[in-house]
């Protein structure tokens, strides 16, 4: 299958997807009005991807700000990733924030409440 | 809105004159895609200028993200059908926004006009959020996040509780009438500037 890989916006995040190396990395800003035909694409790989993935996946959120309305398409996405660990193949969720982003790790934890995957939070120093 | 408030930029957001000193960020007009993140852009330096904590900062951010999406995807209804022409010509420009930088906290403030007919749904959407304990907001955030409705617009039904569970404050917002078909709403949210 194809690869995604995509240049981040002022609104969107850039998106690097490769089936070969079992990496899914979504990173930078998802705040677009209309999130659902930024995500559909995307979605749909993850999905065609869950049908046969690689012995081990990691997935990497590294998202600085979204929205609400990117915030279902997200819960759309990482729950393409559920079929993989029923599957009996490894797969992990990277949650990356700030240190000091309360809010961005209240995000994650919300996330990992929801989605059958290990998710693995990732405090990142501050610059 | 008292007459005082309502002299700046014939506003539909709250325009406190006495604090004009404080008011970082004003606007009035219609409201696009690239109109918003020029807002955003502007805050964001702005804050970033002036020292502000990056936790603050976000948080100011993130709740504007909301604010202005809620005006963006609010304004699209058509209100001229039921206009006479002053009014057309008084609400010619649709939304308002204004932002203070206090010392103890943000207010960001904006103003729209809503259908007469959706008035009561939106009040008593905003006095549901407002009833609920900080526990029970992330509740009904997990809910409707976990429904799987969204909007053709792309709205989830998240935005006020976002904003709410985010600022941390209640909603704080005035509705009045301006004839039998439109009213005004403005939505005055607070983002503290301290570590709770």
């Amino acid at each position: 299958m194809d690869n995604i890989s995509l240049e981040g916006t002022g609104k969107t995040p850039s998106v690097n997807f490769d089936s070969s190396k079992g990496i899914v990395e979504v990173k930078g800003r998802s705040i677009p009005e209309n999130s659902i035909e930024f995500y559909k694409p995307l979605i749909k790989w993850l999905e065609d991807y869950s049908a046969s993935p690689g012995d081990s996946t990691i997935v990497n959120v590294q998202l600085e700000y979204f929205n609400t309305s990117s915030s279902k398409c997200i819960l759309d996405l990482l729950k393409k990733l559920e079929p993989i660990s029923s599957k009996g193949k490894n797969v992990v969720i990277n949650w990356h924030y700030e240190e000091d982003d309360e809010d961005m790790l209240e995000a994650g934890e919300d996330y990992q409440a929801i989605i059958k995957v290990p998710f693995k939070m990732v405090p990142m120093q501050l610059d | 809105m008292s007459s005082t408030e309502n002299k700046f930029l014939d506003s539909l957001s709250l325009y406190k004159e006495k604090d004009s000193d404080k008011l970082i960020l004003a606007y009035k007009g219609n409201v696009t895609s690239e109109l918003l993140a020029s807002f955003l852009q502007i805050i964001e330096l702005k804050l970033e200028m002036s020292n502000e904590k990056v936790s603050v900062v976000k948080k100011v951010y993130n709740v504007l993200v909301e604010a202005l999406q809620n005006l963006y995807h609010h304004l699209d209804e058509d209100f001229t059908v039921v206009m006479t022409n002053e009014e057309k010509a008084r609400l010619k420009d649709m939304a308002t926004l204004h932002i203070y930088q206090y010392p103890d906290n943000f207010l960001i403030s904006t103003g729209n006009y809503v259908k007469a007919e959706n008035v009561d749904k939106l009040r008593k959407r905003l006095e549901d959020v407002n009833a609920l304990s900080e526990e029970r907001i992330r509740e009904l955030y997990l809910q409707t996040l976990n429904n799987g409705e969204m909007s053709e617009k792309g709205g989830g039904g998240l935005g006020l509780i976002d904003i709410v569970r985010k600022s941390k404050n209640k909603l704080d917002y005035n509705i009045e009438k301006v004839n039998d078909s439109i009213f005004s709403f403005c939505l005055n949210i607070k983002v503290n500037r301290n570590k709770n």
